[in-house]
């Protein structure tokens, strides 16, 4: 048996709504993540009521800026240190914002090494 | 005089391993496999430890706290890389953030190889420490 | 008011086996803050996926952590299996249920061990350690391996395990079983075992909610909740109860870890006794077809998140795990406020933290 999900698009500016709504339903952070695209990242948001999983696909550009939800979930800031770190996401206002120094690493933004090139 | 060899006593560090040597090092302390026998106990303090094992790659991160360790030790001194991330980098050679074993910040006396190392090979290598241990006291001349 | 100091916890630390570090906010002896300073792991498995091929990439994945290593295994090709399509076929699907049982049986076994280091019964941790090694032993006759296992492949399950073979092992279990009451006797009824853990680090029910809680940490705190009840592998098939407790204390998750082994227990007896015979795998040809895949597994930890993205080719696009530790560590940081600077190592221990899952 496989659990039935639901991904949904979201666009950037509609995201505090929409987690604002699920924390008023009680549900709970599930996780976030991001992946590469062509022109940018695609933010995946997930949080779950009791079993039912619920995931956004945000589709940010390249220099698009996101508004961090850790005002709303706190736990969300480790997460968006993360997107930040390793991918070079542009997320403002994170509650506990470790300035890219979360896991404390070499190389910059590793999961985009085409960023490398034209970026230092 | 060879007291030092009846009793020695290591210092146990996860560099960037995935547990798998670290419950395998700690299972060997443990009954069944039980190193105590060989009057070797698990300290957690570096000033009182002779050998030194470690388990998983050097990130830039922990190498500073590999070496700080390694330097608090007394001499003579016995380093062991335990499995094989600590010997080359393992799986993870290839990954952003491995610079490689631990050979590349410390002078390894005895690799242990596996993945995840053996408790069987773990042992093995602490028996190998403790005669390289014990040379290493002979060489340096001193009463310990 | 005290004076305000901050004390540097870890990352070398007698307690814990994995290099975690803190920075504890004093007052006197109360924790006021913690700051996590983690990396110290950080190896960047995400990114192999772009170096190894999907079928590969399962023995990376396996290695995020050695505890959980089978778990690990079993969400990734999971997920793969999604994005192809594929069922396996239903005694793959048992072998995999009851190989996760046992990994959480050996999980709990270890963590039992630790907490009782942690509070200072030597005996007791050198006696949960033992009663481990006869579940690696298991492991080790099943599979070869004793903390890695490599028997998942996209599809289904590389290795069988014959039906004495199952035979043997519910004997053997069953006879772990009575020596383990013994055990769990002590840490449930014990009166200084007690002391050390009723009423320390309080996480309430809402507090388990808007911090993300998961796992034993999160059923300690009364919600019902296990991943294990969407039932992936053949856990639609057997019938189990969720553990729960309403104590919200480290006593109440050192319970539900226990409730859990004897409930793994009984899971594989019901798994043995309803196996089906049948193929190990089903083929699967070419490259994973461009999708994207969630899967959610239970682990001994809690739920962990395996999101696979494919582009066509060979490598995934985008591989990413979320584990339970790194959920936990927002309600760790939240126990950890008033608590008493000899509590911590307890506190940090009581969320089960595997810190190479977190920094994977």
């Amino acid at each position: 048996m496989r659990e039935k999900y639901v991904l949904v698009d979201l666009t950037p500016d509609l995201v505090p709504l929409k987690v604002l709504k699920a924390k008023q339903a009680g549900a709970r952070l599930v996780q976030m993540c991001c992946a590469n695209t062509e022109d940018g990242y695609d933010l995946l948001y997930s949080f779950a009521d009791g079993y039912h999983f619920v995931n956004y696909k945000i589709h940010l550009l390249k220099d698009e800026e996101i508004v961090s939800i850790s005002n709303i979930y706190p736990s969300a800031s480790l997460y968006e240190n993360e997107m930040s770190e390793l991918f070079g996401v542009n997320v403002s206002y994170i509650g506990l914002d470790y300035r890219n120094e979360l896991y404390n690493i070499d190389t910059v933004t590793p999961f985009r090494p085409e960023e490398k090139e034209d970026g230092e | 005089m060879a007291k030092l060899a009846k009793s020695p006593w290591l210092i146990h560090y996860d560099g960037s391993s995935c547990n798998g040597c670290d419950i395998e090092v700690l299972a060997c302390l443990t009954p069944v496999y039980d190193v105590e026998r060989f009057g070797v106990i698990n300290t957690g303090d570096p000033k009182h430890a002779d050998i030194f094992l470690i388990t998983g790659g050097i990130n830039s991160q922990n190498k500073a706290v590999v070496e700080q360790i390694y330097s608090q030790m007394p001499d003579p001194k016995v380093v062991c890389a335990v499995g094989i991330c600590a010997c080359n980098g393992g799986v993870f050679k290839d990954c952003y953030n491995i610079i490689g074993g631990v050979d590349k910040v410390l002078p390894v006396d005895v690799y242990v190889p596996g993945c995840a190392a053996r408790p069987d090979a773990i042992i093995d290598g602490v028996i190998k420490a403790v005669g390289i241990l014990e040379e290493k006291r002979k060489k340096k001349g001193g009463k310990h | 008011m005290g004076n305000r100091t901050i004390v540097p916890f870890g990352p070398q630390h007698p307690v814990l086996p994995e290099p975690i570090h803190l920075d504890l906010v004093l007052e006197d002896e109360k924790v006021i803050e913690a700051i996590p300073k983690i990396g110290y792991i950080h190896r960047g498995l995400e990114s192999l996926a772009k170096k190894r091929d999907f079928n590969d990439y399962v023995y990376v994945v396996e290695r995020t952590c050695g505890i959980c290593s089978f778990m690990h295994g079993m969400g990734y090709v999971e997920s793969v299996e999604r994005i192809f399509d594929v069922e396996i076929p239903d005694r793959a699907k048992y072998l995999r249920t009851i190989w996760a049982e046992m990994s959480r049986i050996h999980s709990h076994l270890l963590w039992l061990g630790l907490l009782a280091d942690a509070f200072g019964f030597e005996a007791l941790f050198y006696q949960c350690w033992r009663m481990r090694e006869q579940i690696l032993d298991m492991f080790e006759e099943s599979t070869g391996g004793r903390v890695i296992f490599s028997v998942n492949k996209i599809g289904g399950v590389l290795k069988d395990m014959p039906h004495e073979m199952l035979l043997k092992f519910v004997n053997n279990l069953n006879g772990m079983e009575k020596e383990l009451r013994a055990l769990t006797d002590v840490f449930l009824n014990d009166y200084t075992v007690q002391s050390r853990l009723r009423g320390v680090g309080i996480l309430t029910k809402e507090q388990a909610v808007t911090l993300g809680a998961v796992g034993p940490m999160m059923r300690a705190s009364g919600i019902e909740l296990d991943t294990r009840k969407l039932g992936y592998a053949a856990y639609g098939d057997l019938s189990f109860d969720i553990i729960t407790s309403k104590d919200c204390d480290s006593y109440a998750r050192c319970e539900v870890r226990i409730g859990e082994i004897f409930q793994a227990f009984d899971i594989i007896r019901q798994a043995v006794s309803k196996i089906p015979e049948g193929e190990l795998i089903t083929p699967v040809k070419g490259n994973p077809p461009v999708g994207e895949a969630f899967m959610r597994v239970e682990q001994p930890r809690g739920e962990a998140i395996y999101y696979s993205r494919s582009d066509g080719s060979k490598f995934l696009e985008r591989m990413r795990i979320r584990t339970p530790t790194f959920a936990n560590l927002s309600p760790l940081l939240e126990t950890l406020k008033n608590a008493e600077l000899a509590d911590v190592p307890l506190l940090i221990l009581t969320i089960d933290p595997c810190i190479s899952c977190t920094e994977r």
